[in-house]
């Protein structure tokens, strides 16, 4: 028998209040992909992220790790879950009461053994490789949005997670920087073998770096296309992602 | 010549037959205000009935949204009395704004809903009757009972958050203890100081003088003084500490939920209640009892300064009478109501600024809320306590 995929999201539902977001998702994410989920604004991509990494209980379905269920176990199983994961919430959401260093030192004092001064010594390195040296001891009210993005990401890739999830990591960089987060992510899937959960509309990191993608249509509530971005692009049979896909060009 | 004079809008109204002629004329603007309708209104519901209108342009020389609004009621007083509206030659600009907004074409901008309902139902939606008082009372029992259970839940959660503070074992998350006990502490310092000699003065210079009209003023030491320590002392702690904690509590939860700050402690696995509940519920129970002690002394002072200053009260003796008044029983009651008021400011600002909602525009909300229900629940904890302290002969 197959190994169970890495993600498997099952018949997932989700509500904002009472009424449904999105309906009837059903998709597995292989280990070392990455895997984007793409859809008009207001279409659930940010709730759908939120349901997969346990902050939102789905209404129905079920999301699974490795064949776990995230919302199956104890409080405790979920949270042994959510250590392996790393999330970059949209705008970085750093901790306003921590510097930069801190907000990176957080996690790994929290989940490893390490000794205060190695602690220390890998969140510089995580800040270093996002080009944030000097940064180091600046609070995130202090540094622009972009090094805050970048400071979200050198915290999400803090203990170098198995899977990442992104919230539109581009979307507040300039164009130069949307393709350095392409590299990056590139980078943590071919040497770090990390699976990447991207949200994004960023039309040239999707074509760049997706291995699958999938559209969350806002009319139907449920996902209409499934595939490599630039295969959606070329020869889905709805004209919508394709459309989408075109940068509005049908 | 230009002419300065704004140019009107004219709306014309001419019956023709069966039909209803409506001339479009002149400079529409919104800022200038829309023609009267109440020649068109008159119009449609002449007898007989005209079975069309139709709606011309003659000498138009601008238009803007003002025109579409217009046309818009038109076509809607048409449809509910069954006449037919003929906008041929009604200008194309406007008749295309107005098959946007009517949504049988896609928006200007954003996501068309196949689904949506149509403009003027959704409107209508606004617009629900208030329901009868018996349903709003009903409807309001159940949404707090409902709410009841989220605020137990809360309670929940706080109680061992608070334990594992005071046993050491949340340190490593850089609390910033301290800094929550100097904003709870000494931060509070001198407005209490303010409140507290005011209100200690002014029940002094109240009870003189009421008191002497039964020739027992010199009794009104006593009373300040028991009256300063058993409450008045606590109850100005609570208010000072729901004004400023209470708000800054819930502001600073609030903006965080909004950056979506509280979201990735989550995902990072730190109970937010460890990091950002407890320190700030334990430093007000801690402080309070302190701040009571400050805002009675403060009290008293006032009361003195009063009594003797300006109701010529002997100073030997008022102060002999005030020292009469004090036991260890009555401050004991003062100080056991300065960490419960302390306790509620604290849970209500965090609870209404961890529920606030994920947008910026809830942080004013929460702050409203906060404050409001801490001032409700000192009061309220205190006279639970007084009733308490009765019953137990405190």
């Amino acid at each position: 028998m197959a190994e169970a995929p890495l993600i498997e999201v099952r018949g997932l539902t989700l509500r904002r209040g009472p009424a449904v977001v999105q309906s009837g998702l059903d998709f597995t994410v292989r280990r070392g992909q990455v895997f984007a989920i793409m859809g008009a604004t207001g279409a659930g991509k940010t709730a759908l992220l939120r349901h997969m990494v346990g902050l939102e209980r789905p209404a129905e379905g079920e999301v699974l790790y490795s064949g776990e269920s995230l919302w199956g176990g104890t409080e405790e199983d979920r949270e042994r879950l959510q250590t392996g994961f790393g999330v970059l919430f949209a705008g970085g959401a750093l901790f306003s009461t921590k510097t930069l260093l801190e907000n990176v030192a957080l996690k790994l004092r929290l989940h490893t053994k390490l000794a205060e001064e190695d602690t220390l010594a890998v969140a510089r390195l995580k800040l270093a490789l996002m080009g944030l040296t000097g940064y180091e001891h600046h609070y995130p009210s202090e540094v622009n949005e972009s090094r805050r993005v970048w400071a979200g990401l050198a915290r999400a890739t803090a203990l170098d997670p198995q899977i990442l999830f992104f919230e539109e990591p581009s979307a507040r960089l300039d164009p130069l920087g949307a393709r350095r987060v392409d590299d990056v992510i590139r980078r943590l899937r071919d040497d770090l073998g990390t699976t990447v959960v991207l949200v994004s509309n960023d039309l040239a990191g999707l074509f760049a770096v997706a291995d699958e993608a999938i559209y969350l249509d806002l009319e139907s509530k449920t996902m209409t296309a499934r595939g490599n971005p630039v295969h959606l692009r070329d020869h889905s049979p709805d004209p919508k992602v394709r459309a989408f896909l075109g940068g509005g060009r049908a | 010549m230009t002419s300065t004079a704004p140019a009107e809008s004219r709306l014309s109204v001419l019956r023709e037959g069966p039909d209803v002629v409506v001339r479009l004329g002149g400079a529409w603007s919104v800022q200038a205000g829309l023609p009267s309708a109440v020649e068109l209104d008159r119009a449609l519901d002449a007898s007989p009935a005209p079975r069309r209108v139709r709606v011309e342009e003659s000498a138009l020389e601008r238009w803007d949204s003002g025109l579409v609004v217009v046309l818009g009621r038109l076509e809607k007083a048409c449809a509910e009395r069954g006449i037919d509206l003929d906008l041929a030659r009604a200008p194309l600009g406007a008749r295309r704004l107005l098959d946007v907004a009517r949504g049988t074409v896609a928006p200007l901008v954003g996501p068309s809903e196949a689904d949506r309902p149509g403009r003027l139902e959704s409107l209508a939606g606004w617009v629900r009757e208030a329901p009868p008082l018996t349903a709003a009372v009903g409807l309001w029992a159940l949404a707090w009972g409902r709410s009841l259970g989220d605020k137990l839940d809360f309670l929940g959660s706080t109680v061992p958050a608070l334990g594992r503070l005071m046993l050491g074992r949340t340190r490593r998350l850089g609390l910033g203890f301290t800094l929550a006990l100097q904003e709870a502490g000494v931060g509070t310092l001198p407005i209490l100081a303010l409140i507290a000699f005011a209100s200690g003065g002014i029940l002094s210079l109240l009870a003189t003088q009421q008191l002497d009209r039964f020739g027992a003023s010199l009794l009104a030491p006593y009373l300040v003084a028991i009256v300063v320590l058993r409450e008045l002392g606590a109850l100005t702690t609570g208010i000072a500490l729901a004004g400023r904690l209470g708000s800054s509590n819930a502001a600073e939860l609030a903006t965080m939920v909004a950056g979506e700050e509280v979201d990735a402690l989550r995902t990072i696995g730190v109970d937010p209640f460890d990091l950002l509940v407890a320190p700030r519920v334990l430093a007000l129970v801690l402080m309070g009892p302190l701040l009571v002690l400050y805002a009675n002394a403060l009290g008293l002072l006032g009361s003195v300064c009063v009594g003797v200053g300006l109701m010529d009260v002997p100073a030997t003796v008022y102060l002999e009478r005030t020292r009469g008044a004090m036991s260890l029983k009555h401050a004991i009651a003062g100080l056991v109501k300065g960490a419960a008021f302390g306790f509620v400011v604290g849970m209500a600002g965090c609870y209404y600024g961890l529920r606030s909602g994920r947008n910026p525009g809830a942080v004013g909300k929460a702050v409203q809320t906060a404050v409001v229900t801490a001032v409700l629940g000192v009061v309220v904890a205190s006279v639970v306590l007084t009733l308490f302290f009765k019953r137990v002969r405190l």
